[in-house]
């Protein structure tokens, strides 16, 4: 099964890149679990271990407006989750001394949103790569430096994607 | 003093009063205004004010109430057990600056800093005592900034009262003095008692003074760096103790408004640059649909 539409056709968009405080994170739609790299020689493939779907949990995720130039765990359940409060323009926290307010965005309807692992880095171009599905989310905070998020930002914008993909992808009667 | 109502939420500023004394709405009342906790990298900074009526300044003074830097904890706490049992003419009010609020405000895009955020609380406090119906003729107060321009600034605002801004207040006036101790005594109970927001299994509270000299604070500061999230809300992150530390031994962090960074001059194009033709005219430009939402085609993965 080697699908590679997904890559190929430019109907999929990259969606921002999220800083999920040091974890890997795609909207990934399901049943497409395998991607050729579009017009590149190399032969090395994408692959996402469906298997490791059902083990996966489901995590509150957390977008943040900045950059964090480092991989690997965080501890958010010591900071971050338990230092968030409902004010009344909505949630808001601080981070490295600087404020933060933010929403619960849900993942367009007919997509899930999963949090990915390679364990293991290939060795040259032309192997594959394999992820496994670590955690998985249906909705995320989005965090906006300062001013409250609203329809106008272009996270929120973006998400409107998938819907008009569908739409101009359908079959014309 | 009600601290409980700072500490359940302690990321956000709190003012507390005393009721007013029936007095002091009736007789002229000079106030005095003082601060605690301005320079340590850690925890809240407290102003306060005490104030009483013109007539019972002498009473005051004989409380022997003086400047809290002089003297103990132990005398810090029977004075304001004093100065707040004594509430048929002495008033106080204090206002904490959550060290989350003053991080946050130093560090904001329009920024803030702490002399402003100093004087705005202090106005913030006269007009407290104003409209809690305390009839003030008199304020007294150490300066922040050039003494000049403060005592200007309050007197253009409050243009009815007799204001008079002066190094070392807290040690020439006893109604600064007051205050002084009452800032003091609430920054000192809150810092010892600190109610970490965070959930980090209670820290230890070896953190000292809080001044970035103090060894102890030092130390603490080294023992409780986080690599993602530096420090709990306690720290002041505007410091630049903080920052140096982050700097050194944190995860850099890039925010989107940082662009001043780069040096101011080269963001600017020079104007020569309007005139000659965009550089990638040859590659096609994407849909200013999928400009605006900041989506790209996935070429790779």
């Amino acid at each position: 099964m080697r699908v590679a539409q997904c890559c190929q056709s430019r109907t999929c968009h990259e969606l921002p890149k999220p800083a999920c405080c040091g974890t890997e994170t795609s909207c990934t739609r399901p049943g497409i679990w395998e991607c050729g790299m579009a017009g590149s020689l190399a032969s090395s493939c994408v692959r996402v271990d469906p298997r490791s779907l059902s083990g996966a949990v489901s995590e509150p995720m957390h977008l943040l407006p900045c950059q964090i130039q480092r991989e690997g765990a965080a501890n958010v359940k010591g900071y971050f989750a338990p230092a968030v409060k409902d004010r009344e323009g909505g949630k808001e926290v601080s981070f490295r001394g600087r404020t933060l307010k933010g929403q619960e965005v849900s993942v367009p309807s007919g997509y899930m949103g999963v949090v990915l692992r390679e364990d293991q880095k290939p060795c040259s171009e032309e192997e594959d790569r394999l992820f496994t599905v670590k955690s998985t989310f249906r909705s995320f905070t989005q965090w906006n430096l300062e001013t409250p998020p609203s329809a106008d930002d272009v996270l929120i914008m973006s998400l409107i994607w998938p819907k008009i993909a569908a739409a101009i992808h359908a079959p014309v009667e | 003093m009600e601290l409980e109502e700072f500490e359940r939420d302690n990321s956000q500023n709190r003012l507390l009063s005393s009721p007013v004394p029936e007095i002091c709405r009736t007789e002229d009342c000079c106030l005095g205004i003082d601060e605690a906790g301005r320079g340590p990298v850690l925890g809240p900074m407290v102003y306060g004010i005490c104030y009483c009526p013109v007539a019972r300044k002498k009473d005051l003074q004989d409380l022997k109430v003086a400047d809290s830097k002089t003297l103990s904890e132990a005398e810090r706490e029977r004075l304001f057990e004093k100065l707040n049992s004594t509430s048929d003419y002495i008033g106080w009010a204090l206002h904490i600056l959550s060290p989350n609020i003053i991080s946050t405000s130093m560090q904001q895009r329009a920024k803030y800093n702490l002399n402003a955020l100093s004087h705005d609380t202090a106005i913030g406090l006269i007009q407290f005592a104003l409209d809690a119906g305390v009839q003030l003729k008199e304020v007294f107060l150490d300066t922040v900034g050039p003494a000049e321009k403060y005592q200007d600034k309050l007197k253009k605002i409050f243009p009815e009262l007799d204001v008079t801004v002066r190094p070392k207040a807290d040690s020439l006036f006893p109604v600064v003095s007051a205050a002084s101790i009452c800032a003091k005594v609430a920054r000192d109970r809150v810092v010892k008692e600190w109610k970490f927001v965070e959930d980090l299994g209670d820290p230890d509270a070896e953190y000292g003074s809080g001044y970035p000299n103090d060894p102890k604070t030092k130390d603490w500061l080294s023992r409780h760096l986080d690599p993602v999230f530096g420090y709990p809300q306690f720290v002041r992150f505007s410091w630049s103790t903080t920052q140096t530390i982050l700097g050194n031994k944190a995860a850099p962090v890039s925010w989107g408004d940082e662009d001043d960074d780069s040096g101011g001059k080269s963001s600017t194009p020079s104007v020569l640059s309007f005139f000659s033709a965009p550089k990638d005219a040859s590659q096609p430009q994407s849909h200013r649909f999928f400009q605006e939402r900041n989506l790209k085609p996935l070429l790779e993965f």
